[in-house]
Parts: C-alpha cells; structure tokens; sequence
C-alpha cells in the first residue's frame, strides 16, 4: 500500500443509541458485522485545502433512485471534530459539534453537514470550490474530495468517516463508521 | 404504549366513518388528491384512499408490512416498492386519442406501458362464492393521527409533530431528510416519500381548514354523508356519540396499539345462503375478517346498529341512527368551539 494511504477496519453504527423507539428495536441485533468493512483513506494538504481519497468496497452500487421511494443510493460522510472532545460516535454532542461534507452517489453537488448529536445533523450547500470526483469500478467506489477552506479539519486534523450502503437501505443511524476519530493532518 | 411519543395533545381532532354508506366512488380520494398532492414525486401517493375488501389494499399488503406485531410491538417493517405496492401512476395516451386522424374507434385512451398493479388494481373482486357468500365492501382510509404515532416515534430527527391544539400528526419537512422510518414504521402505511423533494409527506388532515372550523375535504365531498368530524371530547358532537356513548365506531387494527383517532362503524350484510338458496343467519361478510379489521367489540357494535335500525323501522326514536342517516350534512362536522362547523357553501 503506497505511503499516506490508511487502511481502516469499520463498525457498523450500534442502533441501540438511535434516537427514537423504533430503530433500536425494528434493527436490534445488527450491530455486528458493518456491511461496508474497511475504507481506505488518504489525505494530503496542499496550501489551504485538503484533498481527500476515499475507496471502499461495494458490490452493489446504487447510483439513482429514481422514482421508487423504496431505493436509497449509496452515501458517505467525512467529518472533524469542532472541539478537542467532541465524540464521534453521536456525531458531537451539544456545544461540541463536527463538521464535514456528505457525498450522495445520485447527487451533483457535495453538501456540508454539522451536528451536535444524533438526530441533529444539519445539510446546507458546499461552499463554491468543493469538488468531488466519483466512480464505481470493480466492487469499489472511489471518492475524490478537492475541499479548500475547511477550517475545523485544519485546526483538529482529525476526521471521521461513516459510509452507507444504498442496496441494504442503510441511512440515518444505519451505516458503517470509523472506530474513532483519525488523524490525517 | 409507544416509547418516544412526545407532544399529547389536549384535544384530539376525529373523523368516523361509516362503512355501510361507502359507495367506493373516490369522490374523496380525487378531493384530497386534488387539493393537496398534485406534484410530481407524490404523484403516486394518495393520503386518502379507498380499498375494496377483501383484497390486498393500498399500498399492497399493508397489513403485512407495517412496524408493529399482532401484539402492538414494534417489528421491522417495510418501504412499499413504487411499482409492486404502490402502482405508479399512469400516463394515457392523450395526445394520439386528440390528434389521431384515423377511423373513430381506431385509437382509444389506454395507459401506456402495461401496468401490472396500481390502486384498487382487484376493486370489487371481494372473497367468497357466488351466489351463496360472495361480498366485499369499501374502506377508506386517511392517516389515523394516532394518539402514539408510530411514525413519530420511529424518526431519528424530531421530524414529526402531534399537535397540542388538535392531536394532528404533521411532518416538518424542512427537519426530514428522507430516512423513511417513518414510512417503514407505519403500520397503516400512511406516510408517504415524496420523491422528487425527498421528504416523508401524509394527510394533514386538512389542518387550515379544521383551524377555520372547516372539516377535511374528503369528509365535506363525501356524497354519501358517511364521514363525520369533530372532536373526541365534544359530548355534544357526532364523534363522541359515535365512539363513546354509542359505542358503534371502532379503531382500525387496535391490536397496534397507537390508539388510532379515525374510527369506522363496521358494515353489515346479508345473510349467506346454504347450497339450497336458503338464508343461513350468518353475515356474508364473516364476523371474523371485520374483527380482524376493528377487533373484538365488532359484534356489540354491529349488534347495537342492528337494534337501533329496528327500533327505527318501528317508527321509534333513535338518535344513533338519526346521526348515521346525516339528514343534514351540516351535524355531521362539529368543529367549531363548540357550535356548528363554519358553513362551507363555495369553498367545497
């Protein structure tokens, strides 16, 4: 493996911490093996960006869903830890946040997110300059991400990943993660 | 009960309707559909629907697919395929019937494609032997505004509301993303996706107009006077008559347990006939598929409708049945602080 690339061995997100009564119960049981494994990340930062690049294995890629309100497509998110103690795994906590940027395979356009805790996740537009490059080929998805200006990565050098697999209609709380933060700046 | 469920309300908003008047015209369904969810990606949708009986239903098999057991627990339940469950909706050939130049006859309005399933895809085909006991009867169906929504309590996000003012279940869409919890949870399958905005959307029970003392216009449009509206702690309105005092409204799947606020008067019918052409004293339509539907207290309450029909043929007073009838549709919507529904004339 070339230099700078990070193997990382994933966790599905444990349901039973998902707001709500249904979740836990509907999906107890589930957090034992994650349905996306490993992740391979590589970071490199260039004056005032990052470029991240994300691969991981997915046999069934769902790239659209069309009209079928039974499809979801296939997503990832990277984030950063606003705060020295913000945690990962609720995606912060109030008054201690993460940031990132959420990529859809069906969308044109990278969206940020903030979050002070499960179920509190914000979307809004990426800032003009944030480009991603996507492609599907031989069981994996390839994600490029060409991010200038992302203050709380720069100052943390910490991200997060978690990457949802759109054929098992994994969204929200059901998704495989990192085990924690990691370093990569 | 539910975990989750937030915001009890003080009032609860109700609808009752009664299942022997229901012509299965859609008069309701195209009033709804009309008015609310006219847009491309819920254009599938219909937050009012009405299904024939027996049969597989709107969306198919949702009695099957919903989030909670026999036992009102919570199990995984489904997201209705689009064309399989649902049915997309379709699109005819307009333009060639119009423009067409050839012979009359020629060219005929037809959907394009074949479609192999959509609403009421097995209407009036029912269960049972022609001519002993065949039968079948209509069930309109809106969102419940259950008392413990399911769907509130499956979203992640705080999506979903169950207002103080009147109980009514409202989605915000500018807090849903699109995880559908809610639409796997419902055991009603009563929320809907919308597709192309990518939010869960359902019936609002035409919350503007209740806020005006105006009833919902499935219920205003309905021509066969079967729906009534009010409030469940109005001892003086329609519902609480219906469903406390009388006694002849009953939930739909109360096994569920998310005390559902929309109520049905269970349909009678003829008796079956043995192989001899003779009445057999059982009801076509078997006490156990409508105690299936609206559980246990079906008998008393058919047996209730059925005494005060008599009572009424004898020429006796009976106030059960003098709402049932809805000689004037204005008593049949009680929405007002107390008083009359706001009257509708012009604004349907």
């Amino acid at each position: 493996m070339p230099n700078g690339i990070r193997a990382l061995d994933l966790v599905a997100a444990p349901v039973g911490m998902q707001p709500g009564g249904y979740v836990p119960k509907a999906y107890a049981g589930r957090d034992g093996s994650p349905l996306t494994p490993s992740l391979e990340l590589e970071a490199a930062r260039p004056p005032g960006r990052w470029r991240l690049r994300l691969r991981w294995p997915c046999p069934d890629p769902v790239r659209k869903v069309a009209d079928d309100p039974s499809l979801f497509c296939d997503a990832a998110a990277l984030f950063a830890p606003q705060h020295e103690d913000s945690p990962w795994v609720t995606m912060g906590a109030p008054g201690l946040g993460v940031d990132g940027v959420l990529w859809r395979a069906d969308g044109e356009t990278l969206r940020t997110i903030t979050a002070e805790g499960l179920g509190s996740m914000k979307r809004d537009e990426a800032p003009e300059g944030w480009r991603f490059k996507a492609q599907h080929d031989q069981g994996f998805w390839q994600l490029e991400l060409d991010l200038p200006g992302w203050s709380t990565l720069d100052g943390s050098g910490r991200l997060a990943a978690a990457i949802w697999r759109g054929s098992a209609r994994e969204r929200g709380g059901l998704k495989s993660v990192t085990q924690g933060f990691v370093e990569v700046g | 009960m539910t975990e989750g469920t937030r915001g009890q309300a003080a009032r609860q908003v109700a609808m009752v309707m009664d299942l022997n008047k229901c012509l299965g015209c859609q008069t309701c369904t195209v009033a709804c559909k009309k008015l609310w969810n006219r847009e491309n990606g819920s254009d599938y949708s219909y937050w009012n629907n009405v299904e024939t009986l027996p049969g597989e239903g709107y969306p198919r098999r949702w009695q099957e697919t919903g989030g909670r057991d026999a036992d009102g627990d919570v199990k995984r339940g489904e997201v209705p395929r689009l064309d399989q469950d649902y049915g997309r909706a379709w699109k005819f050939n307009h333009a060639d019937v119009v423009h067409s130049n050839s012979h009359q006859g020629d060219t005929w309005l037809k959907p394009e494609g074949q479609p192999g399933w959509g609403p009421n895809w097995d209407e009036d085909r029912g269960a049972g032997r022609y001519p002993r006991d065949n039968h079948y009867f209509y069930l309109p169906r809106i969102c419940n505004h259950c008392t413990h929504p399911a769907c509130l309590d499956a979203c992640p996000r705080k999506a979903i509301e169950k207002r103080e003012q009147d109980g009514i279940v409202l989605v915000d869409q500018d807090r849903c993303h699109g995880y559908r919890f809610c639409v796997e949870a419902c055991p009603y399958k009563k929320v809907y996706f919308d597709t192309e905005r990518q939010v869960a959307n359902k019936c609002i029970f035409c919350m503007p107009r209740v806020e005006e003392g105006v009833a919902p216009a499935c219920a205003r449009q309905c021509p066969g006077r079967l729906r009534f509206v009010g409030f469940l702690d109005d001892e003086e309105g329609p519902i609480h008559k219906l469903v406390e005092k009388w006694k002849v409204a009953l939930p739909l799947h109360p096994e569920y347990g998310l005390e559902p606020n929309v109520f049905y008067v269970p349909p009678m019918s003829p008796p079956a006939l043995d192989q001899k052409g003779r009445p057999t004293g059982e009801p076509r339509i078997p006490t156990a598929t409508l105690e299936g539907l609206f559980g246990p207290k079906v008998k008393d309450a058919l047996a209730t409708v059925a005494a005060e029909r008599v009572k009424r043929k004898r020429g006796e007073p009976s106030e059960l049945m003098d709402i049932l009838i809805a000689y004037d549709w204005n008593e049949s919507f009680e929405l007002g602080a107390g008083g009359a529904a706001t009257p509708l004339d012009g604004r349907g």
